[in-house]
C-alpha cells in the first residue's frame, strides 16, 4: 500500500479509536471492540510463521496459555506490577516460541502440524490437570489490570491500549516485513536451498518466525487475562488454535492485512452466533474448507489482484543512483588458489556420485565442468556450495577448511551458485529476487528493522536501487517488477545469475547456465560470463554446449562415474581420447556441438 | 496425408495472449520442428496440443477429429505422445516403473516388455539404474526418462519439448539418432528444440515462432539457409 495511504488509514484509525466515547456504546460493544483488538495481535504474529515463513502451527493456543499464565501467576503469586507482568508475559512468550521452533528445523509439512497440536494439547492438559500451579478451572481471581497515573483501566481504555498496541504491532510488522527480514521468510517458504545459497540460515529464519508469532500470542492471552481480572483453563482449548489459523488464513495469510481483516470479520461473526455455541465450531471448520479451497488467500488476496493492477505503471523509479555488481570491479583480481579440493568423497548407499576428487581453482578464471549425464558434476558442485555435506574430503576456501559447513555460511564467505533446475523465489517479482541474493549485505539489524529506522530505509534504498542497475546491466531491467515464475526460462536463467552476483561472490558456481537456450542466447550469456570474469569473479560452471565451454573457459575439469579423469586447457582436453571416449564422441567438433558453425 | 492440423490457435495466461492465432500442418510421417526465442510460446503450442493448456480459440484437429479443449490423458489414448520440457518423471517410482507407466494405456505386455528393452538399448545409463527411483537420477538422466517415457505408449504423433535440454553432447548425438529412426519407422514428430542447427538438419520441415505468431515457414534445409534464422537464431 503506498505510503499516503497507508498514513490516511492510519489517521482514519486512530481518529476513530479517539471519538468511541462519542457513539455511547455500552460494554458489550467494547468488549467487541476488545476482542477484535486482541485476535489481530494474535493473528498478526501468526501470519508471519504462516504467511510468510510458511510454518503451519495449530498449536497457538499453548503460546496464548504462556501470556495469561504469566500475566496471571508474575502479579498475583510473585506480587509484580502489571506492566512488569505484562513485559514478562512477552518473554516467557519468546522463550517458548524458541522451543517450539526447535521441531520446525527437522520436520515440516503435516509433520510439523501435527508437533504444534502435541504442544498445544500438551499446554491444555497441564494447565487443566496441574491445579497446584495453575488452579485448572477454579483459574485465577483479582488480575490486576495496568493503571495509569493510579487510573485502573476501564472497557474504553482497554479499547484505547488494545488499539495502541495493534498499531504499534502493525508498524512494526509492516517496517520488518518490508525489508531484508520479510524477503528472507518468503525466501525460506519459497525455495529453501535458494535461500541458504544467499546467505539466509534457514534454521534462524524459522526460529525467528516463531518467536515473533509467540511474542504477538502471548501479548494477547496477557492482555486478555488482565482485562478479564479471571483467566481458567477454559479459555485454552484446541479450538482456540484452530480459530486463530483460521483468522490468518480467511483473512489472508502472507498479506499485511490479511489479519485485520480476518479479526474483524470472525470477531463479530463469533459474537453473532455466540447465541448458537453449536454453530460456531461447525462455521470455523467451515470457512477454514472455504477459503482453503476456494480463495487460498483469503480476503486479502482477493483484493490484492486488484491493487497489483492499480500499483502497475507508477513503478517508483530509485531515489539513489545504484551500482551494478557486474559494473563494479573488485579490487586488483586476487591470484593463487581460490579453492583447493582433496580426496572428495560423496556415497549414497551404494551410489558414489562422487569418488575422492582433488583439485583446484585459480582465481579470476573461468573453469568448465564437463562430463556424461549422471557423472557427479551436479553432486560435486552441491558439495562446494554446502547444500550437500561431503561423506569425507577437505575443501579449503581461501585457505579455510569449509567442508560440512551449512550452505548460508559458505554463502556468506562469497561462494555463489545458480541451480540446474532453476529454484527462483517464483511469486517474489525479480527485484525481489535480486534483492535476496544481496541479503548478506543489507546490513540493518533487527531491531532497525522492526523500528523503521532511519538507516534502514536507507540500507533499503540503496540495496534497491543497486540491484534495479544489476538488472539493467543484464537485461532484465524492464521486467524488474514483474513475479519471477511468469519469466519467460531464459530470462529466469539470468535471473538466477543476476540473484547469484548480487551477493558479490569470490566465486560463482554456474549449473548448466546455457540449458534451453538457443545458440544466440548462448552466445549472449557468454558474453555476460566474460563481463563476471572482468569483474574479478572467478567462475565455475557445469556445461553441455561445448562451444561454449571451449569459447569461454581456461581450465576445464573432466568427470566420469564420479572420478575426475582429465583436466587441462580447452584446446588439449578436446583432444584427450578418454574425454572423447566417454563425453565427446569421435566425430569433429562441429557435428557435436553442431552450433559453433 | 494431415495428421494434424492447428487453425488460428489461442492460449491466454490471464491477461498476456501467450498464441495469437497459430496455424500449421503437420503431415503423417513428417517431423516439424518449431523454432524460436525464449517466451516465443513454443512450449505453450505443445501443452495446447497435448491436451495441457487451455485452449482460448482456434481448433486443433488430429487424424481428421476436432481434439480442441480434450484433456491430457485422452490425447494419450489418441495417440499423442507428449514429452514435457523439464523433466516431468515420476520421482519416488523406479526407472522402470515409469517406462512400464508411460505404457499405462497399452494392453500388449510382450510388446511393453520389449520396448522397454528396445530403449534400454537405446539409453543404456536407464538400464544401469533401472531399480534407482527416478528422483535420484542426475537431471540429464531424468531426461533422457522423459524421452522414453513418451515412447512407451507407441504415440502416432510425438509431441518432443527440447529433448536434448541438459544432455552431454554423446547423449545428444544419440537422441537425434533416436528422431532419425523414429522418422524411418514412420513416427510423425513435432519437436521443439534450442539445437536449431540440428533441430533443422533433421527436419522435413519447420516453422520459425516469434511472440506467439508464426512468422516464417519451410523445408528445414531452406531455414538453415535464411538469413533470419541464421542471426537470430543460430548464433551465425
Amino acid at each position: 500500500m503506498p505510503a499516503l495511504a497507508h498514513a490516511i488509514g492510519l489517521a482514519v484509525l486512530a481518529a476513530a479509536l479517539a471519538l468511541v466515547p462519542l457513539f455511547g456504546l455500552n460494554d458489550f460493544y467494547l468488549q467487541i471492540l476488545f476482542t477484535i483488538g486482541v485476535n489481530y495481535l494474535a493473528a498478526a504474529g501468526l501470519n508471519v510463521l504462516v504467511g510468510y515463513a510458511g510454518q503451519k502451527s495449530l498449536g497457538h493456543a499453548g503460546l496464548f496459555a504462556v501470556g495469561a499464565y504469566t500475566a496471571a501467576i508474575a502479579n498475583i503469586e510473585w506480587g509484580l506490577s502489571p506492566w512488569l507482568s505484562l513485559l514478562l508475559a512477552c518473554g516467557f512468550g519468546a522463550v517458548f516460541g524458541l522451543v517450539i521452533a526447535m521441531p520446525s528445523v527437522r520436520v515440516s509439512g503435516p509433520s510439523l502440524a501435527m508437533v504444534t497440536i502435541g504442544f498445544g494439547i500438551v499446554v491444555e492438559k497441564i494447565v487443566t490437570e496441574w491445579t497446584d500451579i495453575f488452579k485448572g478451572q477454579a483459574g485465577f481471581y483479582g488480575i490486576s489490570a495496568p493503571s495509569i497515573a493510579g487510573v485502573s483501566f476501564t472497557n474504553l481504555h482497554w479499547v484505547w491500549f488494545v488499539g495502541a498496541l495493534c498499531i504499534a504491532t502493525h508498524l512494526m510488522l509492516r517496517s520488518l516485513l518490508a525489508g531484508r527480514y520479510g524477503r528472507a521468510f518468503l525466501g525460506v517458504q519459497m525455495a529453501e536451498p535458494a535461500a541458504q545459497s544467499v546467505g539466509i540460515s534457514v534454521v534462524r529464519a524459522k526460529t525467528l518466525a516463531f518467536v515473533i508469532s509467540a511474542v504477538t500470542c502471548a501479548l494477547a492471552g496477557a492482555v486478555v487475562a488482565q482485562q478479564n481480572q479471571y483467566f481458567n483453563s477454559d479459555f485454552i482449548t484446541f479450538n482456540l488454535s484452530i480459530f486463530l489459523l483460521v483468522v490468518v488464513i480467511f483473512g489472508g495469510s502472507g498479506s499485511l492485512y490479511g489479519p485485520l481483516f480476518g479479526a474483524v470479520i470472525l470477531t463479530l461473526l463469533d459474537a453473532w452466533l455466540a447465541r448458537w455455541p453449536a454453530l460456531q465450531h461447525f462455521t470455523y471448520g467451515a470457512l477454514l474448507l472455504f477459503s482453503l479451497y476456494l480463495m487460498p488467500n483469503g480476503i486479502a488476496g482477493a483484493f490484492s489482484g486488484l491493487a497489483a493492477r492499480w500499483r502497475q505503471g507508477k513503478v517508483v523509479p530509485p531515489a539513489v543512483p545504484g551500482h551494478s555488481a557486474l559494473a563494479a570491479t573488485t579490487a586488483a583480481a586476487a591470484s593463487g588458489e581460490i579453492l583447493v579440493v582433496k580426496d572428495l568423497y560423496k556415497a549414497y548407499g551404494g551410489i558414489v556420485p562422487v569418488r575422492n576428487v582433488s583439485f583446484a581453482i585459480t582465481a579470476g578464471k573461468v573453469h568448465a565442468l564437463i562430463g556424461p549425464n549422471g557423472a557427479g558434476k551436479t553432486t560435486l558442485l552441491n558439495l562446494l556450495s554446502g547444500h550437500v555435506a561431503p561423506g569425507s574430503g577437505s575443501i579449503r576456501f581461501e585457505g579455510q577448511e569449509i567442508a560440512g559447513w551449512p550452505a548460508h555460511r559458505i554463502a556468506c564467505l562469497g561462494i555463489a551458485r545458480t541451480f540446474q533446475n532453476l529454484k527462483l523465489f517464483g511469486e517474489l517479482s525479480a527485484l525481489d529476487n535480486v534483492l535476496l541474493g544481496a541479503h548478506r549485505h543489507i546490513e540493518t539489524g533487527f531491531a532497525a528493522s522492526l523500528l523503521g529506522l532511519p538507516s534502514s530505509r536507507h540500507a533499503e534504498a540503496t540495496a534497491r536501487a543497486d540491484a534495479l542497475a544489476l538488472l539493467g546491466d543484464l537485461g532484465l531491467g524492464d521486467r524488474a517488477h514483474e513475479p519471477a515464475k511468469s519469466l519467460p526460462y531464459g530470462l529466469q536463467r539470468r535471473l538466477e545469475i543476476a540473484r547469484a552476483l548480487a551477493s558479490k561472490p569470490k566465486l560463482l558456481l554456474l549449473d548448466e547456465p546455457a540449458a534451453g537456450l538457443n545458440p544466440q542466447e548462448t552466445h549472449e550469456l557468454g558474453e555476460v560470463i566474460r563481463r563476471i570474469q572482468q569483474a574479478g569473479v572467478t567462475v565455475l560452471l557445469i556445461e553441455h554446449h561445448m562451444d561454449l565451454v571451449m569459447g569461454i573457459s581456461q581450465h576445464v575439469l573432466v568427470l566420469d562415474y564420479g572420478a575426475l579423469i582429465a583436466e587441462g586447457r580447452p584446446e588439449a582436453i578436446r583432444r584427450d581420447p578418454k574425454v572423447v571416449a566417454a563425453y565427446l564422441g569421435a566425430d569433429d567438433d562441429a557435428a557435436l556441438t553442431g552450433d559453433a558453425a | 496425408m494431415t495428421m494434424l492440423a492447428i487453425e488460428g490457435l489461442k492460449v491466454r495466461y490471464g491477461a498476456v495472449e501467450a498464441l495469437k492465432g497459430i496455424s500449421l500442418q503437420v503431415g503423417q510421417g513428417e517431423v516439424v520442428t518449431l523454432i524460436g526465442g525464449n517466451g516465443a510460446g513454443k512450449s505453450t503450442l505443445m501443452r495446447a496440443i497435448g491436451g495441457l493448456a487451455k485452449v482460448a480459440g482456434g481448433s486443433i484437429r488430429f487424424e481428421g477429429n476436432d481434439i480442441t479443449g480434450i484433456r491430457g490423458h485422452d490425447c494419450v489414448r489418441l495417440g499423442i505422445g507428449h514429452s514435457p520440457e523439464g523433466r516431468l518423471v515420476f520421482g519416488d517410482q523406479s526407472v522402470r516403473d515409469n517406462l512400464v507407466l508411460g505404457a499405462y494405456a497399452r494392453r500388449d505386455e510382450d510388446g511393453i516388455a520389449s520396448d522397454i528393452e528396445r530403449y534400454f538399448g537405446v539409453f543404456p545409463r536407464l538400464a544401469e539404474r533401472q531399480d534407482q527411483l527416478a528422483g535420484t537420477l542426475s537431471g540429464g538422466e531424468q531426461q533422457m526418462l522423459a524421452i522414453a517415457r513418451a515412447l512407451m505408449a507407441r504415440p502416432k504423433l510425438l509431441l518432443l519439448d527440447e529433448p536434448s535440454l541438459g544432455l552431454a553432447p554423446l547423449i545428444v548425438r544419440e537422441v537425434f539418432a533416436v528422431i532419425r529412426r523414429l522418422r524411418e519407422e514412420g513416427m510423425t514428430i513435432l519437436l521443439v528444440e534450442q539445437m536449431a542447427n540440428q533441430a533443422l538438419a533433421i527436419a522435413d520441415r519447420a516453422y520459425v515462432i516469434e511472440t506467439g505468431t508464426i512468422t516464417l515457414e519451410g523445408t528445414g534445409a531452406e531455414l538453415l539457409r535464411d538469413e533470419r534464422v541464421r542471426s537470430a537464431y543460430l548464433g551465425a
